[in-house]
């Protein structure tokens, strides 16, 4: 089915790369390092939505029937040469390169780098040998993705009143990955954005302290941390989002820094639009990041009226700039979900007092008040969480939880000196600097996601990254000092914190390898008959589990579910016709089948993981 | 000819604010803070190998393994 796509969906990968390096290699030319990586990145990624979120707007219009991947691709080639277009107009780069000679690191600090990096190999080694995985991203955000490639269409999915109607920058991409016939693909553009985040925090941390050892260790810290692993090749959404977030803030700090040697106002120019445009691509990606967007625009806003001096252009023109670039990545769910619902923040309810504004759900309804109780068994226990690392449903870490030994060795330490450090030890300069509004930030979003975040861990990546950045100061004082104790717990801590991250994916490669259970089928754990039904075959989930909603979807996910949700108490003839149902398929709750029309015929009935499954072929009640 | 607000680089970089304060922490430390600091570092280290969740799960699962092995 999607085999002639196939190349279109990868033209539409690749051309946006193309545009990027065009764009940047004219502004940065030979520049390497962690600035020009991080714009190369996001500008490509920027570009690779760009033309969905044009499509999507013209869909939306009424002047384009179907977002195919053909379609994608063309506009991919618009931008293609838009972008070439733009680079011809900027000052041609002298060609320079960073000379400054850079200090070598100690080796203690390239064994430490060296097993961060092994991790995240295996991690990449798992990821490509099997399937996409994590609960919310098997629930809802691949089978949004899957939802679009099939009906080709950016329209609310499904139903409109589905409470994951959300934002989705993610899984526009997803959308994209997947229509390259290769499932495994589809965590590409979160393992691009989690490079984004560790180059980001690297950068904040480089402007943040002076000793760039100090700066390498805190983004180690980062880079260490087990939720954040696993989310660069899974498929949940928090990490791709912080990575914008964090991109925004590093690229608008290096704002006076070229990363080439292209004229300052050009650069402050294109940095600020970049910065805006990440910031954007953060808050199409789930409603999670708006307070963190607005925090993070506040201080843009601060800093840039409180430097109106310094810069190359008007207060107005460099907020605006931010503003455009911001709007351009997220301004179509907006426009969408006005269009379909009314609300612009749709799924969430806008209401004052018991008066609703708009209507939506709450965000109770969207995520249960109570489910920080997951994470502890009280919430008097959140100033000892790091240390117990606990969650309710799961033994290890997860793409939910997990900050691991490594971060929490150094990090809730490095925090507390930060603190005290620079706002009581050190009195000197009296005047507030860049360190202290980062300190002042800090306190803010760990107030927003305590009270409007519900203290979920993974909503709370950017503040975890901003913990890493705020204690490059402790890191700074440990290698200055050359203190050799602080060497040897930070190897125990890295390799015994990665060997522990490390068990999981090590688990299931070895899994696999000893079952040989490298099929679809057999990696989730469904009856192998599902691959084998014809493309375009509906089929109705009822296994009690949203998750099982990807894995029915088959091999080349080409079958469309009906989710038990949406399904009536009693199954009967008139709901399976209404929804042109074909097979159905479900598992035992309470001991016990559904009772299923009787025009049903068992296909398939079988045990997998202790678990009886069947499967039902759907004849018409007037076939006979 | 430049416009007044057309700073050169050099300008812009050199009067950032988050620059002049960067390199004030080695001074701070005493040779009996970071002995205090790195064994704070070693008790949460410690701390967490004895009561985090996963680390207890893996220690569970090496034990169970042992046992398995010597039977």
């Amino acid at each position: 089915m999607y085999a002639n796509d196939a190349l279109y969906a990868v033209a539409a990968l690749l051309l946006p790369a193309l545009s990027a390096l065009i764009l940047v290699g004219r502004m940065a030319g030979r520049e390497r390092g962690a600035l020009a990586y991080t714009v190369t990145v996001v500008t490509y990624l920027a570009l690779g939505l760009l033309p969905l979120h044009a499509a999507g707007f013209l869909e939306l219009a009424g002047l384009l029937p179907a977002i195919s991947y053909r379609v994608v691709a063309l506009f991919a080639l618009v931008v293609l040469v838009a972008s070439y277009g733009i680079a011809r107009r900027f000052p041609r780069d002298a060609g320079g390169v960073d000379s400054s000679p850079k200090e070598g690191l100690p080796k203690y600090l390239l064994f430490a780098i060296a097993i961060v990096a092994a991790l995240w190999g295996l991690f990449f080694l798992n990821r490509c040998t099997s399937y996409p995985d994590g609960w919310d991203g098997l629930a809802y955000h691949l089978p949004l993705a899957v939802s679009w490639m099939q009906r080709q269409s950016l329209a609310f999915p499904l139903r409109p009143d589905w409470r994951f109607s959300l934002p989705a920058n993610c899984e526009m991409g997803m959308s994209l990955l997947l229509g390259t016939g290769w499932e495994a693909a589809s965590a590409i553009f979160n393992m691009l954005a989690a490079t984004v985040s560790v180059s980001s925090v690297y950068l904040l941390c480089n402007k943040y302290t002076a000793n760039r050892q100090a700066a390498i260790i805190a983004t180690l810290m980062f880079a260490s941390i087990p939720m954040v692993v696993f989310q660069a090749f899974g498929a949940y959404v928090d990490l791709f989002g912080t990575s914008f977030l964090l991109a925004a803030s590093a690229i608008y700090v290096y704002r006076d820094a070229p990363p080439g040697r292209i004229p300052a106002k050009s650069w402050y120019l294109a940095a600020i639009f970049l910065s805006g445009a990440a910031c954007g691509m953060a808050v199409g990606t789930k409603p999670t990041f708006y307070p963190y967007a607005a925090v993070l625009f506040a201080a843009i806003a601060a800093d840039t009226f409180s430097n109106r001096h310094r810069i190359p252009v008007g207060v107005f023109r460099s907020l605006a700039t931010f503003v455009v670039g911001a709007l351009l990545f997220c301004s179509f769910w907006f426009v969408r979900a006005t269009v379909y619902t009314g609300n612009p923040l749709y799924p969430i309810r806008i209401s004052i007092g018991d008066t609703v504004l708009l209507d939506g759900f709450s965000t109770a309804d969207i995520t249960d008040p109570d489910y920080d109780l997951n994470f502890v068994s009280s919430r008097y226990q959140w100033p000892i969480y790091p240390w117990i690392d606990y969650k309710r449903t799961n033994l290890m870490y997860g793409q939910d939880s997990g900050l691991g030994l490594t971060w929490v060795s150094f990090v809730p330490l490095g925090v507390a000196f930060a603190l005290v450090f620079r706002c009581v030890v050190l009195r000197r300069p009296r005047r507030l600097t860049a360190a202290h509004a980062a300190i002042a930030i800090w306190l803010v979003l760990a107030a927003v996601w305590w009270f409007a975040l519900r203290r979920m861990p993974r909503f709370g990546l950017p503040i975890i990254a901003l913990s890493c950045v705020l204690s490059a100061d402790l890191f700074d004082g440990f290698v200055s000092n050359r203190s050799k104790l602080f060497r040897w717990l930070l190897l125990l801590s890295v390799s015994l914190g990665a060997a522990i991250c490390a068990f999981a994916p090590a688990h299931e490669i070895a899994g696999r390898v000893r079952t040989g259970g490298w099929s679809r089928a057999e990696n989730y754990g469904y009856p192998a008959v599902i691959d084998t039904f014809p493309d375009r075959t509906t089929i109705l989930n009822l296994t009690h589990s949203e998750r099982n909603n990807y894995y029915l979807m088959g091999n080349d996910l080409s079958n469309r579910i009906v989710s038990e949700d949406w399904a009536p108490d009693v199954i009967d003839n008139e709901f399976l016709s209404g929804n042109n149902i074909d097979y159905i398929v479900e598992k035992k709750k309470n001991d016990r089948f559904m009772t299923l029309p009787t025009t049903c015929q068992l296909v398939a009935e079988e045990e997998i993981l202790e678990t009886v499954w069947r499967v039902w072929k759907v004849v018409p009640a007037d076939a006979d | 000819m430049s416009k007044p607000n057309d700073l050169t680089r050099s300008q812009m970089t050199v009067e950032h604010p988050s620059i002049e304060d960067r390199t004030d922490v080695s001074p701070v430390l005493s040779p009996r803070l970071l002995a205090v600091l790195n064994a704070l570092v070693l008790t949460s280290l410690v701390c967490y190998l004895a009561f985090s969740r996963p680390t207890r799960y893996l220690m569970d699962e090496f034990v169970r393994l042992f046992e398995k092995f010597l039977t």
